[in-house]
């Protein structure tokens, strides 16, 4: 692999205002993702990961800000850059999946202004070769019957069909990084597959950089090369992916992987971790999973969780479950 | 508003928060509103026993007078007081509207509980009507009856509102319909309630809220109506003073540079809609559970 | 679509009927009929009579509905006995005032709640949104004839900037005198528009398919412009169908204090004349306006509806 990483994110911070104070919500994320990689981002909702993305995407809803830490999209610093050449940035170096395709393409414009709008802005196509380029678009996606439905409008197609569209939408300028947000969680189980399949087949093909933000491992177990667990707003476990799925260190991430659920339900409850996540205004002192967790020792509560392992695997707990060996 | 059964809500219905979800000291529109208005009531109705100068009693060597300790309000262009014209003047502005949106909300009322619970070609025929009621505007209306014959307070009163009911009309036939899709309803027509008991026992109850505050919003509108047609020279008649009336007439006189003729009636008519609007509007968003 | 669209032109053309009679009775319904409101309450009894021969009124009522009806199909309004001319004659040129007047108003105030909606719905609940929020409020309960007040105050009386009322002969000049009135006229509506508008907007800056655009790069211009825009607009068109009357009632109020001849201005001083022929033909068009006005907007949203639909 290069060692040029195409997603470079270092020390990641991000903070939320509430009446005069700042509260972190997400703290120390660090992470790369190199071309043709996939990391999985996974964590209940709440735990932060998607406001990673967000960041990463430079979208972070208003009252939220990046307090510190630096993100790189091919070896050049965003946070250094004025907002207007960052916006230049999004759809050309870095595009995004989101979780719900009814909502995500808009009602009211035909399919293919709204795949090439991007692309029509950043390379100035006219008409025909706009139209062209969305139907190779829709095409490289797998659309039937593209080119008969350049005009038609989102609600004519199922929720899998303008999933695709929405993937469609992210390639438009060819990005070399495409965030995907939960974007199968709304779909049923085939179209889910589906989906994943050919955000497989393109990242290998167009060696894209995939950071693919999930709820569920086992949609990823298959595909992913790097494994990043979130809770409460924290990195608890880094790891490889074989070696993560070899054996998960961290109690959080075992009970991720036992209560892998069996239907597809959006925002599932992990019913074999008791409790909820805390509140990212209240967060406990010492490790946040402490309340909830099945191995919890007293200093658990007052100090924050050490980081163990090496860089393939890394785990930040005081009692990790033994490394597996690989 | 709740699936629940709407419970008895006595003789001072006005009283009854709990049609609109409790804890209205928690809607701070509710409440700024509220206060606004009571404070321009108290202005009209106490005021006048507070600061005892005659609204019509002429001083010919103080025309114009700009405001002062003595004439807070100044003095008109017949060296009247203004305050006491304004606080006088309120009464009319006030009452009249209040009182005719009383007769609008009975009239709205009767006539969209009767469209709902007829026969739907009846109701068929009865929105048509409402239709072409609601295409004059209220306004307009009036000034049609101001030209043909004289008003008087009374007659303000039946015309404001005779002309005023059919939005209302219209809001009360759809939540009529609306309830008679509900569960309750027909259970009760199941056990075979008539219509008239029907009409008395569930549905009146369930309409309270949205009459309350659709009345809330006819009362606004019907100070602006009273106030433009007063200002038009065909309401409330001099020398009897309405906020309206004296907004024209200081108009009129705007050319002299007397400003405080023009202020203080445009902002108490601003401020008696402002106020009523900000109410409806806070048990508006109350019954919508926003 | 089409039995849609007959169907919505026959609903308007019965209410336009049974407006046709209202007005009919109100008429008919004064205390002593439309001679006393002419002759004034003293008039002998013989002059009424007299006068009730002369315009038919001592017919059977049915009579003078079906009369009244031939009368208006011809185009005929009635005749004023103050200004001695047939009202049709009188309205047409006082209405294309008041449609100058309401339309330039009108234009103003959808152009500005446009930008002042899409400028809050992206503020949404940041101090700037709810500063405009508060002042949508305020203006919106504004009567015009205070406002115009104010602003003959200000840029007439005391700047002298403006002319207070009236018309001008030359095309700049009645721009010039239709600076104010419009800008009155326009002020609530504006606020009523973009308060709603502004609703509607933030609803849809909510909607996925904004962070979707976002994503793709998209300037916040593009997005206002391309995509919210277009779908926030729709219930627009069902709103000024609806806020007609106001416009009506506002466009009396302002054309009086302008003394700009217009309908509502005609309205008005055919009123204090009590020339009750010229206002109840002045009342019938509003009336009709009105109607039709709401016709257009229904079929405009509707043909906008066929074209594209929500979930």
């Amino acid at each position: 692999m290069s060692a040029d990483p195409l997603v470079a994110v270092e020390s990641l911070r991000v903070t939320a205002r509430r009446a005069g104070r700042t509260y972190p919500i997400v703290e120390d994320v660090s992470f790369q993702i190199e071309a043709g990689s996939l990391l999985a981002l996974v964590g209940e909702s709440g735990c932060g990961k998607s406001l990673t993305a967000a960041a990463l995407l430079g979208l972070l809803p208003w009252g939220l800000a990046i307090a510190s830490g630096r993100i790189r999209l091919e070896g050049q610093d965003v946070l250094a850059l004025a907002p207007a050449q960052w916006r230049r940035l999004r759809g050309r170096q870095v595009g995004a999946v989101f979780q719900n395709p009814l909502a995500a393409l808009n009602p009211s414009l035909p399919i293919w202004k709204q795949v090439v709008e991007s692309a029509q802005l950043a390379f100035g196509l006219d008409r025909p070769a706009a139209r062209h380029r969305a139907l190779e678009l829709l095409e490289r996606v797998g659309v039937p019957d593209a080119a008969q439905r350049l005009d038609d409008y989102p609600h004519q197609f199922s929720g899998g069909m303008r999933q695709r569209v929405a993937i469609a939408v992210a390639l438009a300028c060819n990005p070399r990084v495409l965030v995907a947000d939960e974007p199968t969680t709304a779909l049923d189980l085939i179209t889910q597959a589906e989906i994943l399949g050919l955000l497989n087949r393109l990242r290998l093909e167009q060696g894209l950089a995939v950071l693919f933000i999930t709820h569920d491992l086992s949609l990823v177990a298959e595909y992913a090369d790097q494994v990043l667990v979130m809770y409460a707003g924290r990195v608890v476990e880094q790891a490889e992916a074989r070696r993560f799925f070899a054996g998960p260190r961290h109690p959080y991430s075992r009970a991720l992987l036992g209560a892998i659920p069996r239907l597809a339900t959006p925002e599932v409850r992990l019913t074999d971790i008791e409790g909820l996540p805390p509140n990212p205004l209240d967060y406990p002192s010492g490790c946040r999973f402490a309340p909830r967790c099945p191995r919890v020792i007293d200093r658990c509560r007052s100090e924050d969780p050490p980081p163990v392992g090496d860089e393939r695997q890394r785990v930040f707990c005081q009692r990790p479950w033994a490394a597996e060996g690989i | 508003m709740s699936e629940a059964a709407p419970r008895r809500w006595g003789f001072l219905p006005l009283l009854r928060w709990g049609a609109f979800g409790g804890r209205w000291r928690a809607q701070p529109l509710v409440a700024s509103g509220l206060a606004v208005f009571l404070v321009l009531v108290a202005f009209a109705w106490l005021g006048p026993h507070l600061y005892t100068i005659s609204p019509y009693a002429i001083h010919p060597h103080r025309l114009f007078r700009p405001p002062s300790a003595r004439y807070p309000f100044g003095t008109d262009d017949l060296g009247r007081s203004f305050l006491a014209r304004m606080m006088y003047g309120g009464q009319p502005s006030l009452g009249v509207a209040i009182v005719g949106s009383v007769v609008a909300m009975l009239i709205g009322l009767g006539y969209g509980m009767a469209s709902g619970l007829s026969p739907p070609w009846v109701d068929k025929v009865l929105m048509r009507l409402l239709d072409a009621l609601l295409a004059l505007p209220t306004l307009v209306l009036m000034i049609f009856f101001a030209a043909i014959v004289p008003l008087g307070p009374l007659s303000l009163i039946v015309l404001l509102g005779l002309v005023s009911w059919p939005g209302l009309a219209r809001i009360v036939r759809n939540e009529v319909l609306a309830y008679k899709e509900r569960d309750y309803v027909l259970a009760a027509r199941q056990y075979g309630a008539r219509t008239a008991y029907l009409a008395r026992k569930h549905l009146l109850r369930a309409m309270f809220p949205i009459v309350v505050v659709n009345a809330t919003f006819t009362v606004a509108d019907l100070i602006l109506t009273l106030a433009g047609l007063s200002f038009l020279g065909l309401g409330i008649q001099p020398p009897t003073p309405s906020w309206g009336g004296l907004l024209g007439n200081g108009s009129n006189l705007a050319i002299t540079g007397s400003w405080w003729l023009i202020l203080f009636p445009g902002l108490a008519i601003l401020l008696a809609i402002l106020s009523l609007n900000l109410v409806g509007q806070g048990l508006l968003n109350r019954l919508e559970g926003r | 679509m089409w039995a849609m669209i007959v169907r919505r032109l026959s609903v308007s053309a019965i209410s336009l009927a049974l407006l046709v009679t209202l007005v009919f009775f109100m008429i008919h319904a004064t205390p002593g009929g439309p001679a006393y409101s002419i002759l004034g309450s003293h008039a002998s009894p013989q002059a009424v009579a007299a006068l009730n021969r002369q315009m038919g009124l001592d017919r059977p009522l049915p009579e003078q509905y079906l009369i009244w009806w031939a009368h208006l199909l011809e185009g005929r309004l009635g005749y004023s006995y103050i200004q001695h001319v047939e009202v049709s004659h009188l309205i047409g040129v006082y209405l294309e005032r008041t449609l100058i007047l309401d339309l330039a108003a009108l234009g103003l105030a959808i152009a500005v709640a446009i930008g002042v909606g899409l400028l809050q719905g992206y503020l949404a609940e940041r101090i700037g949104g709810r500063i405009i929020g508060f002042f949508q409020i305020v203006f919106y309960a504004m009567p015009v004839f205070f406002t115009g007040i104010l602003l003959i105050y200000a840029f007439s009386m005391q700047l002298d900037w403006l002319p207070p009322g009236g018309v001008g002969h030359t095309l700049a000049g009645h721009a010039r005198h239709l600076v104010l009135p419009v800008l009155t006229l326009a002020l609530p509506i504006a606020a009523g528009f973009s308060r709603y508008f502004g609703h509607q907007a933030r609803e849809e800056y909510r909607q996925d398919y904004v962070r979707t655009a976002r994503a793709r790069g998209l300037c916040e211009w593009r997005i206002a412009t391309h995509h919210v825009l277009r779908n926030a607009v729709r219930p627009f068109i069902t709103l000024v169908g609806m806020m007609i009357p106001v416009l009506f009632v506002g466009g009396v109020l302002t054309e009086s204090v302008f003394n700009y001849p217009g309908l509502g201005w005609l309205l008005w001083r055919s009123a204090l004349d009590q020339d009750y022929p010229t206002v109840s033909a002045i009342t019938l068009i509003i009336g009709v306006l009105t109607i039709l006005g709401n016709l257009i907007a229904d079929l405009l949203n509707s043909m906008l509806d066929v074209r594209v639909r929500y979930e």
